[in-house]
């Protein structure tokens, strides 16, 4: 059953572009072919040819094992705890604590993380609202989305491995962590508690829905086409409590360029709000 | 055409709706007469750009003495730019007819008309006398912006009789000109005008555009002058690519003869890859020049500082001595992307196996990616069933399969060790270690199999169901029986593999006992992935019914139908494959793909019916999948209407995809009508691929045409025909002569 790598054709490298950008709006660059050749290998290999295995994945539901392997081999999931340290603060020391104010001492900090991946972005947002003495005195919320199951379910599992931690000190380690099987840590149950995971793409969210106090979306608009990236922006925008903010990667900024949104200058980031 | 549909079809093209006229047009194509005609010219004038684009499509197909004079008047239209533009693309798309009128325009007395024209010469396939003609215009031209235009149009005829006028215009000393000539001799690309133009690098008002110019040159010669530059403290972004474009094409012998030439190049060339707030294009630029001058530690700098603008690819360039150091520090970064840019640059080739030691990577992704590239038998067996046993989904699978063969190639069953643990897997408790150990089985055959199947059978796990029902139909050891008592499990994917198990067997000539096509029916109205395998299987258990099965699945929903026209070519069933024909210009575009892949199986006289149609097809994925088609099908006989069908297309094809797989059809079916066509495609810059195989194709079968075109291409493709011409002499010569 195995030998020579198998091919993925021009032709058929084209249908696995339109099958992902129809089914979830991700463009798969031109690029991608030699990745997702040898990505999906196994997978080509056991249903005969790469030709066949669209044909299964053609029918194949979006949250099914198999479509989420071809999400994994398409879409980059590479990400690690305190990626990006000027979110979490402008997240931690002014947001947080400005919708907190505007929210009353009852209130609730509700914070989306679209595009988690496997929720390293999620729980460093626990982490460090801990750090900031916010919680566990204070009400929040924070919910990862992300459209392929398996991160989803890695997310879920809290455990991470040295490539996910890559960032993280020695102090924070033994802070929030504790060891698990196989050289992994596991994030201490008190910091998962406030995350919620759900697989579903961004593309899929309702307009009217949840409203969140800030929601994190980075690198996540460079995958999209330009339709589905307008459409997310507008379903990202209309998910805001009123003062809400919107943080994008740096990379995602021109899409929101083209949108309804204002840019706000916080002391260490750039946000959006409506 | 009935005069209700024309009336229809004008009210159409009126409309104030834009999608309207769109619609008009397109259907205006299909429409012959001057009434259609006239109509489509008038929507050049459109406001929306979608409806002018559609009408020069529809027209281009057309290109009468009318037509032309309609694109002359456009040219003038100087208060609707649309209407301008328009005319040009279509006398652009005009052939020798519309580049007669836009070699008229260049006399016109407005500057604007003929900058216009000029912007659009030469058009394809330029002769040495539109050389001469553009050259004459220029020469004559007093207008400075006329006059760059119709440079760079010189340049863009990609012909060395290009060369000397250009060169002609560097030594006018008018900074305006000069630009443009240097843009010009850049867009011939002919590595020998290196030396003409680099004697202006001294010229400081110059020295940007003629690093521009042999940036585009690619001449091996120019690499010294500029490493000497570059040595002497002159580093920026356009000396940068300049000199990767130079060293990129020179042979390993200079690009060791140039390290002595910079020595300071190491410590250069890292200071801008390490600096994060340098311009990413020179970023990348030097991390391909420290990997090509294979300075100390590059592989490792790369790695380190990158990704750049095209990821990792500066490691492609390493020489392959560094293969290891790139190894091992990809090994040394969490990030899986270095690791995962040398799987794609080394695996299938013949250094695939140095790809090893990548195994023990922490990304999963990596390893299941290293398993699924190195030779089979490569990967210790003990290691192998440690990477199984770790049960991660995203490698188990490719472990299973890397254990199911060793580098003799040998089956499975003669394969103790590997299938003894195989069974061992597929025995244990349900995980993707169980799936992945049940697919690479089934190949495997004997009672143990039978018994570790049986035992997957009734497992809590769907998914091991799924696998155990996939490998029982490969092999032969489960009756049909067992297969159909899957369809009335619970989760769909076991019963769409079921399906796809029945149509299996069908499909290897074991029609399944007591099971017909009918029983598959029922099915078709299942969840789409069952649905799509009852299709399937419903074309494989036809037998003489099938033709007719066929026609009755293209009415189905589209899931089914699809599985159904993919079917065919399974079955190998010409006769099935004619019902096919029907759907190639279905409105669903992934049905029109398939019938056309359908006719792979299809005889001579239903291709040529069919795919030169399908060729011509609005839908760049349909042309794709006809020519792919073509490219997988024994060679038609000579003079055929496929021969003729892909050369037009050859010349016709905007979209890349489609002429990549347009030149992978050339190799079998091109004919000598293909040769002039694939000189175009050979002239460009950074022509596909596949380009120098069918021309090394079409020079094995017609060696006096592309002899020919060798001797009256532009420059590119001089040299392409050239190594063509000299790989098939070679070839020829290696064949046995008859005794």
């Amino acid at each position: 059953m195995t030998g020579r790598p198998l091919e993925l054709a021009e032709t058929v490298f084209r249908l696995y572009q339109d099958l992902l950008r129809r089914r979830t709006g991700f463009v798969l660059a031109d690029a991608q072919r030699s990745r997702l050749e040898s990505r999906l290998g196994a997978e080509a290999r056991s249903a005969g040819s790469f030709y066949q295995l669209y044909g299964r994945l053609r029918n194949e539901p979006a949250d099914s094992p198999l479509f989420g392997r071809l999400l994994d081999a398409a879409v980059n999931g590479e990400t690690y705890f305190f990626r990006d340290p000027a979110s979490l603060r402008a997240l931690a020391e002014e947001i947080g604590p400005e919708r907190l104010l505007a929210a009353g001492h009852d209130g609730v900090l509700d914070v989306w993380s679209a595009g988690c991946a496997t929720g390293e972005e999620a729980y460093s947002l626990s982490i460090v609202l801990h750090e900031r003495g916010i919680l566990p005195g204070r009400k929040v919320r924070i919910l990862g989305t992300d459209l392929s199951p398996a991160h989803v379910r890695r997310a879920r599992s809290a455990v991470y491995g040295p490539q996910s931690l890559r960032a993280t000190s020695p102090e924070r380690l033994r802070e929030s962590f504790e060891p698990a099987e196989g050289g992994h840590f596991r994030l201490k149950p008190a910091l998962a508690t406030p995350v919620l995971f759900e697989a579903r793409s961004i593309l899929d969210e309702p307009a009217s829905g949840p409203l969140f106090d800030a929601i994190l979306c980075r690198n996540v608009l460079i995958y999209l086409d330009q339709e589905a990236r307008s459409r997310v922006v507008d379903v990202l925008a209309s998910r805001l409590k009123p003062g809400g903010y919107i943080l994008l990667g740096a990379s995602d900024a021109l899409a929101a360029a083209a949108s309804p949104l204002t840019l706000v200058r916080l002391s260490n980031d750039v946000a959006y709000r409506r | 055409m009935s005069e209700d549909r024309m009336k229809g079809l004008a009210a159409g093209a009126a409309s104030a709706d834009a999608t309207e006229r769109w619609r008009a047009a397109v259907e205006l194509s299909k429409v012959k007469g001057e009434e259609a005609e006239d109509l489509l010219l008038g929507l050049l004038t459109d406001e929306d750009y979608r409806v002018r684009e559609r009408a020069v499509a529809s027209l281009s197909r057309r290109f009468t003495p009318r037509v032309a004079s309609a694109c002359a008047l456009a040219l003038a239209d100087d208060a609707n730019a649309g209407h301008r533009a328009a005319g040009l693309a279509l006398l652009a798309r005009g052939g020798a007819a519309g580049r007669a009128v836009l070699l008229g325009a260049l006399q016109h007395p407005s500057a604007d008309v003929r900058i216009s024209a000029a912007t659009a010469l030469p058009g394809a396939s330029p002769a040495a006398s539109i050389v001469s003609a553009i050259e004459a215009a220029a020469r004559r031209e007093g207008d400075p912006n006329a006059r760059a235009a119709l440079l760079l149009a010189l340049g863009r005829t990609g012909r060395r009789e290009a060369i000397a006028p250009l060169l002609a215009a560097l030594e006018e000393g008018n900074f305006w000109l000069q630009v443009h000539a240097l843009e010009a001799l850049g867009s011939v690309g002919d590595p020998e005008i290196a030396p003409r133009v680099l004697p202006l690098l001294g010229n400081e008002t110059l020295r940007q555009a003629v690093l521009h110019t042999l940036a585009h040159l690619r001449s091996p010669v120019a690499a010294e002058p500029l490493i000497r530059r570059a040595a002497a403290g002159e580093l920026d972004p356009f000396l940068l690519s300049a000199i990767r474009s130079a060293l990129g094409a020179a042979p390993a012998s200079t690009l060791a003869s140039l390290r002595p030439v910079w020595p300071e190049a190491g410590a250069a060339l890292l200071a801008v890859v390490s600096d994060a707030e340098a311009d990413a294009g020179m970023r990348t630029d030097a991390a391909h020049v420290m990997a090509l001058l294979d300075v100390p530690n590059a592989a490792l700098a790369i790695v380190t500082h990158g990704p750049f603008h095209d990821g990792y690819a500066a490691l492609r360039s390493l020489a392959r001595s560094r293969r290891e150091e790139a190894l091992l520090g990809s090994l040394q970064v969490a990030d899986p992307e270095p690791a995962l840019e040398l799987l794609d640059a080394l695996r299938g080739g013949p250094d695939a196996p140095t790809l090893l030691p990548l195994l023990v990577h922490p990304s999963p992704t990596v390893r299941a990616a290293v398993l699924s590239s190195v030779p089979a038998g490569l990967v210790p067996v003990p290691d192998l069933i440690d990477v199984l046993a770790e049960d991660d989904p995203e490698t188990a699978l490719a472990a299973a399969l890397a254990l199911a063969a060793d580098e003799t190639g040998a089956p499975i069953d003669q394969l103790p060790k590997r299938r003894r643990a195989l069974l061992d897997r597929a025995g244990g408790p349900d995980g993707p270690g169980r799936v992945a150990a049940l697919t690479a089985l089934a190949m495997a055959d004997g009672p143990d199999v039978e018994a570790a199947l049986r035992g997957a059978l009734v497992s809590q796990d769907p998914s091991v169901r799924e696998a155990a029902v996939a490998a029982a139909a490969n092999g032969r050891r489960l009756g049909e029986h067992e297969l159909v008592a899957r369809l009335s499990d619970e989760p769909p994917a076991v019963r769409a593999a079921a399906l796809r198990g029945i149509a299996l067997r069908a499909e290897r000539g074991e029609m399944p006992a007591g099971v017909t096509w009918r029983d598959a029916l029922v099915f078709l109205v299942d969840e789409p992935a069952v649905a799509a395998a009852a299709g399937a299987a419903v074309v494989a258990l036809g037998g003489p019914e099938r033709p007719r099965l066929v026609e009755e699945m293209l009415a189905q929903e589209p899931a089914v139908r699809v599985s159904a026209l993919e079917e065919i070519e399974r079955t190998g069933d010409a006769e099935a494959a004619r019902s096919a024909v029907a759907a190639t210009g279905h409105d669903d575009t992934e049905t029109a793909c398939a019938a056309v892949r359908a006719l792979v199986v299809a005889d001579a006289a239903t291709v040529d019916e069919a795919l030169p149609h399908a060729l011509r097809d609005e839908r760049p994925e349909l042309r794709s999948a006809a020519a792919e088609t073509i490219a997988l099908r024994p060679a038609p006989e000579a003079g055929g209407a496929l021969g003729t069908a892909v050369a037009e297309a050859l010349v016709s094809e905007r979209d890349r995809h489609v002429l990549r797989s347009l030149l992978l059809a050339t190799i079998p079916a091109g004919d000598a009508t293909a040769v002039e066509p694939l000189t175009l495609v050979l002239a460009q810059e950074t022509p596909p691929l596949e380009a120098e195989a069918a021309a090394e194709a079409l020079a094995e079968r017609f060696p006096e045409a592309c002899r020919l075109a060798w001797n009256h291409a532009p420059a590119r493709a001089e040299r392409r025909w050239a190594r063509a011409l000299s790989n098939a002499a070679r070839r020829r010569g290696r064949v046995p002569r008859a005794s």
